[in-house]
């Protein structure tokens, strides 16, 4: 009888269960921060399949998908080409779009740092990390279309309802930080992806799992600010009564696990809004940091912001934090059809010093040592422009380029290469699956490894494919 | 069989594997909004017509492609409907649908799932929606029940539980009312445990 007063178990719904060892039953200290409530929920922390550096991930998502050649992948040939048809066998032109001819990129692209490493002259401030990045040029997708290539990118596959990495994360390694998700999403003000939550949900697995989404101002998540008009006494005042009413009735149905489950959900709320309150309070920043991030610049207010607050998330313990840089219309993302070149001035513009300003922070505290950062968007852009005599590109889900750095990444290099103009991605093709393998290597998960039970299936993060790309390796 | 504790069975099968009783199921997020409404008084039981849209958090939109034209909430009236009228948007489920474990609408679901975790105390506790209802609840009970706190608490536990409280809970209630207002009991009530796992 003590056991089951004293145990219970904690179900998270979909065939999950851990033990809880929240005694909801005693009378002290029911609203002190537990130890052992820590430790008990299905986010509890739990030990990667075998060590490893990297214990967070940051995804700086580049929505609506950036073009390659004028960012990562010199193409000295497209000066040669240029102003000329494309006459390879590869289909260009999206939905229709209309097809122009190869286009040189109008960035220059310099060597930066020890390793030489090439970076165009929209990133001066990233490029001065060079010897960090490790750029993969050799990436490719299986669709074209935005929606599902950032559910591609996001889930492993094309369609709706399959966790997202960051689910998958959560799920495998739980959170050292129970007062806060595990899994935190910060959208650009102009919108989020095509589908929404469907790049951050947690698909067939708890809902515990899916990703929480920040807002970029006020609160950060939603009701998580007391009501207009309700003092801070009558707010706890009210969650006393909750709790003691809601006591009484646990204790003639000692056994219900649910019911002890959604009494502690209450006191998480509780500290949520303090905690999460906390880390995107920017006050105690001083004016150099606010400085660094461009906080006080328009262009990089927004982004600069994110990128701070993710700083001050991966402090606490968030496992993955992903930042979506551009939403909503087309020229609104990085989706540049109609003037990809002042299109990419824009984004690259918000987002190039702020990012520069996490990775040196990052470093400044230690975090570096544990932090895991992912660059790129769901695809990139064609080496021809759309239509003849336009700068814009169309989508190019042949071959792309991402970039990772941090914990574990062997930096100052660029691993595979696509064609001579950049269309195909023909040397060390990596697929989205073995990125996210890749990804999982990094965070000390076995990606075959990694499985969840649903419909008669041990399912995948990487479904059937993936292998791990061993040169990113540290 | 009942719901009923047995310390007897509960001691050897505390998870209840071999179904020595029924098992507590919280009701879906369909039937707590529905619940809410018809407890505060303002549900309105109209059949048929088309779909309506319940107010979402401004902070909800953010999220979406187009936050300025994507949803444009029904008048009160018809916010108040039963949830089943509630539009489903495969690109902006209502939150407040969501965080209480809406199956995912994008495919077919062969059960719905019961997660217990803090957006949900979040949006029942600070949410928009359930403050408001409150705030009719109260009314409700000034109306129904007089001046008298012991008389209004005796009816929420009737209207919200379908029973009378303890003297325990009366004696809780009524301390709680010394210092604050019936519409925070009122929010205490729609929170309640046994208001979603109903006996």
């Amino acid at each position: 009888m003590t056991q089951s007063r004293r145990r219970f178990l904690w179900e998270a719904g979909g065939g999950f269960a851990s033990l809880a060892l929240v005694d909801l039953l005693s009378r002290d200290g029911f609203f002190a921060p537990r130890a052992e409530a820590a430790g008990s929920g299905p986010l509890s922390a739990k030990p990667p399949h075998f060590p490893a550096k990297a214990k967070r991930l940051v995804f700086l998502f580049m929505n609506g998908a950036p073009s390659h050649v004028d960012t990562f992948d010199p193409k000295p040939a497209l000066a040669k080409y240029n102003g000329s048809a494309y006459k390879g066998p590869l289909t260009v032109g999206s939905n229709g779009r209309p097809v122009g001819y190869l286009m040189q990129s109008p960035f220059e692209f310099r060597k930066h740092g020890q390793s030489g490493l090439e970076i165009s002259s929209l990133f001066p401030h990233t490029a001065r990390f060079a010897d960090d990045l490790c750029v993969i040029r050799s990436l490719h997708t299986d669709t074209a279309a935005h929606a599902s290539g950032c559910l591609q990118m996001n889930t492993g596959n094309v369609s709706i309802g399959k966790p997202s990495l960051g689910s998958w994360l959560s799920y495998g390694l739980g959170t050292p930080n129970e007062s806060l998700p595990s899994f935190v999403v910060m959208t650009d003000p102009r919108g989020g992806p095509i589908s929404g939550p469907s790049n951050w949900t947690a698909g067939y697995m708890p809902a515990a799992y899916q990703g929480t989404l920040f807002r970029s101002t006020g609160a950060p998540l939603l009701d998580l600010a007391t009501p207009a008009g309700v003092s801070e006494r009558t707010q706890r005042g009210g969650l006393d009564l909750l709790a003691e009413l809601n006591r009484r009735h646990l204790a003639a149905h000692p056994q219900e696990s649910e019911l002890a489950a959604r009494v502690y959900s209450y006191e998480l709320a509780y500290r949520m809004q303090t905690s999460a309150a906390e880390a995107v309070d920017l006050d105690q920043e001083t004016a150099a940091t606010r400085e660094m991030y461009g906080l006080d610049h328009k262009l990089t207010a927004d982004f600069g912001r994110k990128c701070l607050i993710t700083r001050r998330l991966l402090e606490k313990g968030v496992r993955f934090v992903q930042l979506y840089s551009g939403g909503g219309h087309i020229e609104d993302t990085w989706d540049g059809h109609t003037d990809c070149i002042s299109n990419h001035r824009l984004h690259a513009g918000e987002t190039d010093r702020p990012i520069a300003a996490l990775m040196a922070d990052l470093k400044r505290t230690g975090l570096w040592d544990e932090t895991l950062l992912l660059w790129g968007g769901e695809f990139g852009r064609t080496p021809t422009g759309e239509g003849v005599g336009k700068p814009g590109r169309d989508h190019n889900w042949y071959g792309f380029s991402m970039w990772l750095a941090g914990a574990g990444v062997k930096g100052g290099q660029a691993i595979g290469a696509t064609d001579e103009i950049g269309f195909l991605a023909v040397e060390d093709r990596c697929h989205v699956s073995d990125l996210h393998a890749t990804l999982l290597h990094l965070m000390g998960l076995d990606h075959t490894r990694l499985t969840y039970f649903h419909q008669g299936m041990n399912q995948r993060l990487t479904g059937v494919r993936g292998s791990v790309v061993k040169k990113v390796l540290a | 069989m009942s719901k009923q504790a047995n310390p007897e069975y509960a001691a050897k099968d505390p998870e209840n594997r071999l179904l020595w009783r029924v098992p507590y199921t919280r009701l879906s997020v369909e039937a707590i909004r529905d619940s809410i409404l018809a407890v505060s008084g303002r549900l309105n039981p109209a059949l048929y017509g088309p779909s309506m849209l319940p107010e979402i958090p401004a902070a909800a939109l953010e999220g979406s492609s187009d936050p300025d034209k994507i949803w444009k909430a029904s008048e009160e009236d018809e916010q108040s409907r039963r949830t089943v009228y509630v539009l489903l948007k495969r690109s902006m489920v209502v939150p407040m649908l969501e965080v209480l474990d809406l199956c995912d609408t994008a495919r077919s679901a062969a059960k719905r799932m019961t997660t217990s975790v803090a957006p949900q105390a979040l949006t029942l506790y600070n949410g928009g929606f359930v403050n408001k209802q409150a705030r009719y609840f109260a009314w409700r009970l000034v109306n129904e029940a007089g001046r008298d706190p012991a008389r209004q608490i005796e009816r929420a536990f009737r209207l919200a539980l379908a029973r009378p409280p303890t003297d325990a809970e009366r004696d809780a209630l009524l301390q709680f009312l010394q210092e604050e207002s019936l519409e925070q009991m009122a929010r205490v009530i729609f929170n309640l445990n046994e208001f979603v796992y109903p006996d």
